[in-house]
């Protein structure tokens, strides 16, 4: 026996708790007792959920049954589990069954159902894309989390390619990034906190960190900085970097960014804390140290020698990418003495009939190497090498037949390429591709002593920044011998690795170690 | 109360290198003036002076562990008397940061940057160290911590290699006669007063460092110790190699010297050995630079507003400027060379004042202690 219905106009504002009005309210008139049963407060709340979302035309109305009803975005509904998850469960039932409180959490098989604090509460849900239930005769709809994402597959890291360790690499949707966090440490004590950032957004990010390696004022920081978060649109964590940094203008990435899932649980693991968003394949890592952005996760997976090996030859690439061409201006314009006679005799002669300074033959071939580079990133794969050849051969060695650039210039850029592209890191990259500038530059007023102010000035720079209190130059400066033994040349064998990581976490204790 | 982050090594390696600074450029010459051939000896005597300065430096620290020597003088020894001391100190090393940064830059411009003006390569040298001293003392022992790497070993080659050539003659110290330290007597005092003044810079770090106490004292005498070879080595080297009257002859000894061990064969891939060691002890002479300039600026900033937690950047970019300008004064080489005359007197007497604050400090015991 169904109860007489009694329509209760309802608006946006209305919150759960608020006293319903009086039977005899002047506005609502009584209806007759054995009138024909209408379900015009469902219609009414489907009505207002649809308006506020501007009736879109992706929005799916769906009448389960007399008095039911539930609406969602079907790009973001998984249609097989509203099927068999609310559908199914709920065609046989009656809007009276779900009345009570907390009823639809014992009816349906699905883990997250919630009662929305008001109509608008629940258009909110909506756009996020759960699902609104919406019963006869309850003031607002309950909320059902039955996403259905489209996502790319884990796949191999593109960014960060290795030849050895695991191929598997961040994507877009958070659950499945948390889970290949947590399938790496099934520690107990490895915490997820989840923010939701972004005013207009509405994208959630996940604070991941190890109590008890992680400083609990570290994570306080990161928590706070996001909680601080004031820019509406979160579409990439890229977007969190400035609140996370407490510098604006900064040389360097003040946290590392990689879509590698081993590279997040080391960092996690070694007490930093990794910061997850929603829709980014990219995880943010802090604090992070220069001498970190120089190492590869592949470094921990080969041997400690060949580590020093390949560490070696990133600082070397890294020292030819930021320092050749300004050398070489500095040693054809300001300092030919310091080379052997007849080294700048080849260098004299290379350069015989080039129409003008050496610091704009440098420019000119650093910015067609930009552009080489630039291009080579955004053309499809196939067009690229073709690309790569026809700039980087073809034009090059038409450029120095032409009498444009000389030979050696044209080796001076090619080392600068190589060297660049051997630092792993990308950010940290273009970084130095930038600092290369400065001291090309510099050396093209000052020669060597040009390029030795600009090396101090970009060494005070970096001396300077604290990230989350941890120094940018650990643990060169302040010196950290215990860290710098561990993993700075190489990486050292692991028992003797665990016995330095024992020694540095008692530093820490003492207040000694800087991270 | 400042937060303590610099450890006894750090700042035993800065005070190293605030005391070697650009001393390998003047401080033969000026030796050579005053006690000729026995002028390498002298930079051992000079230990003892220094020696009083470390312990009178860290029993100051030890009464006043968290402040800097601009805010204990005024309750040390008065208000007038603070500006007075305060004065010296601060001229001192504002002229030491004006001799580092134009000396180099001298020497630069004879040897390789021929055409570029002086005041230029002055003013490259003042923007490195007015930047960093905006950064703050943090920045400016993390830069001094990690040039470590860079330094130590060119400064060992640089002392060491020379052994393994020809050049090095031991018969060119004799005949070793005490009479030479007399010639000159007062102005070598002075010199050897003045030599090894790193450990000053405690007046200024002390606050930082960690444990505070007697870490500056191990600071101070491990600081001052290490520099003594290198001051040995940049007198004592040009004598041997080149012989006494020839060395006192040469404008710029130890770095004459430094190019003449270098190997002269033509497939060593660096002919001007003494350019790169140039441009790496020049790494030395901005950090003994940046000390000097760091703690005049602090110091008078403390005395002028001693709550200001940090200096103005109009204010310290200022100082900068008036140490450019002033090295516009220096008419070449010579008149650098006259001023460190000069300069070393004052050293002189900031070391001895340093020992007879810490002399008041002992009998005015009401005075001390935390704020």
């Amino acid at each position: 026996m169904r109860r007489p219905i009694k329509i209760i106009p309802r608006s946006l504002q209305t919150e759960v708790g608020t006293p319903e009005p009086p039977d005899e309210s002047p506005g609502v008139p009584e209806p007759p007792v054995n009138a024909v049963l209408r379900f015009d407060d469902v219609e009414e709340q489907i009505s207002l959920i649809s308006t506020a979302l501007g009736v879109p035309s992706d929005l799916t109305v769906r009448r389960i049954s007399d008095g039911i009803a539930c609406l969602f975005l079907s790009p973001l509904a998984d249609q097989g589990a509203i099927r068999h998850s609310l559908v199914e469960p709920l065609s046989k039932s009656s809007w009276l069954e779900l009345q009570e409180k907390g009823q639809a959490a014992r009816v349906l098989p699905v883990a997250d159902v919630s009662e929305a604090r008001s109509v608008e509460a629940a258009v909110d849900r909506v756009a996020e894309g759960e699902i609104a239930l919406i019963v006869h005769g309850r003031a607002t709809p309950y909320t059902l989390d039955l996403r259905g994402r489209v996502a790319r597959q884990i796949s191999p890291p593109i960014s960060e390619p290795s030849v050895r360790g695991p191929r598997d690499s961040f994507t877009e949707r958070l659950s499945d990034n948390l889970a290949l966090v947590r399938q790496r440490i099934r520690n107990r004590k490895l915490r997820v906190r989840e923010l939701t950032v972004g005013r207009d957004t509405h994208t959630k990010v996940a604070v991941c960190y190890l109590e008890g390696p992680s400083s609990p004022e570290m994570v306080d920081a990161v928590i706070q900085r996001l909680a601080a978060v004031t820019t509406p649109a979160v579409v990439d964590s890229s977007y969190l970097v400035p609140y996370l940094s407490n510098r604006t203008w900064s040389l360097f990435p003040p946290v590392a960014a990689t879509e590698r899932a081993d590279r997040v649980c080391a960092a996690v693991l070694q007490g930093r804390i990794v910061v997850i968003c929603d829709n980014s394949p990219f995880a943010l890592v802090i604090p992070i140290q220069l001498v970190t952005l120089f190492q590869a996760n592949e470094d921990h997976y080969n041997l400690a020698i060949h580590s020093f090996l390949l560490r070696t030859v990133r600082v070397i690439g890294w020292l030819a990418a930021t320092l050749a061409p300004a050398l070489y201006i500095g040693i054809a314009s300001f300092n030919p003495g310091i080379l052997p006679a007849h080294a700048v005799m080849t260098i004299a002669a290379a350069r015989h009939g080039v129409p003008y300074p050496p610091v704009i033959e440098v420019l000119i071939m650093d910015i067609a190497l930009e552009m080489l580079a630039e291009a080579s990133v955004r053309l499809p794969t196939y067009v690229g090498g073709a690309a790569t050849v026809v700039g980087g051969l073809i034009l090059g060695t038409a450029a120095a037949q032409a009498k444009l650039v000389s030979n050696v210039m044209i080796i001076v850029v090619a080392l600068t390429a190589i060297g660049s592209f051997a630092i792993p890191d990308y950010q940290n990259q273009l970084s130095w591709r930038a600092v290369r500038y400065v001291f090309t530059l510099a050396a093209a007023f000052l020669g060597i002593i040009g390029m030795s102010t600009v090396g101090l000035i970009v060494l005070a720079h970096a001396c300077s920044i604290d990230v989350l209190g941890v120094s940018f130059m650990s643990p060169i400066a302040p010196w950290r011998w215990t860290a710098m033994a561990k993993d700075v040349a190489m990486r050292v064998p692991e028992p003797l690795a665990t016995r330095l990581s024992q020694r540095q976490r008692e530093e820490e204790a003492e207040g000694t170690a800087d991270a | 109360m400042r937060e303590p982050y610099l450890s006894w090594p750090e700042a035993a390696w800065l005070i190293m290198q605030f005391t070697i600074c650009a001393n390998y450029l003047f401080m033969p010459q000026l030796l050579y003036s005053m006690s000729g051939r026995l002028s390498w000896a002298v930079t051992m005597i000079a230990v003892l002076p220094a020696v009083a300065g470390v312990w009178a430096t860290y029993y100051l620290h030890a009464r006043f562990p968290d402040e800097r020597l601009g805010q204990f003088l005024p309750r040390l020894v008065g208000r007038p008397f603070s500006i007075l001391f305060g004065s010296a100190f601060i001229l001192f090393w504002l002229g030491g940061a004006a001799t580092n940064a134009t000396v180099f830059a001298h020497y630069v411009s004879d040897t390789s940057l021929q055409f570029t003006p002086v005041t230029v390569l002055v003013a490259t040298n003042v923007l490195m160290i007015v930047l960093v001293s905006l950064s703050g003392l943090k920045t400016l022992v993390r830069v001094a911590d990690a040039l470590l790497f860079i330094v130590v070993p060119f400064l060992l080659f640089s002392q060491f290699w020379p052994f393994f050539g020809s050049r090095i003659d031991l018969s060119n110290l004799a005949p070793m006669r005490l009479s030479d330290l007399g010639a000159d007597k007062w102005r070598l005092a002075g010199a050897a007063l003045a030599m090894y003044h790193g450990y000053q810079f405690v007046f200024v770090a002390g606050p930082a460092l960690n444990p505070p106490g007697r870490s500056a004292l191990t600071a101070g005498l491990v600081g001052t110790l290490a520099a003594v070879p290198a001051f040995l080595s940049f007198v004592a080297m040009p004598l041997l190699a080149f012989g006494w009257p020839y060395a006192n002859l040469l404008t710029y000894p130890a770095a004459s010297f430094l190019e003449v061990v270098a190997p002269k064969t033509g497939l060593f891939p660096i002919r001007r050995f003494d350019f790169v060691l140039t441009v790496l002890f020049r790494n030395i002479m901005i950090i003994a630079a940046m000390s000097y300039f760091y703690s005049a600026a602090q110091t008078l900033s403390d005395l002028v507003s001693p709550s200001a937690r940090r200096m103005h950047p109009w204010f310290v970019a200022g100082l900068g400027i008036a140490v450019v300008a002033s090295s516009a004064a220096f008419k070449g080489i010579r008149t650098v060379m006259q001023f460190t005359g000069v300069w070393v007197l004052l050293g002189a007497l900031v070391t001895v004042l340093t020992v007879v604050l810490a002399v008041v400090a002992r009998f005015r015991a009401g005075s001390a202690g935390r704020r």
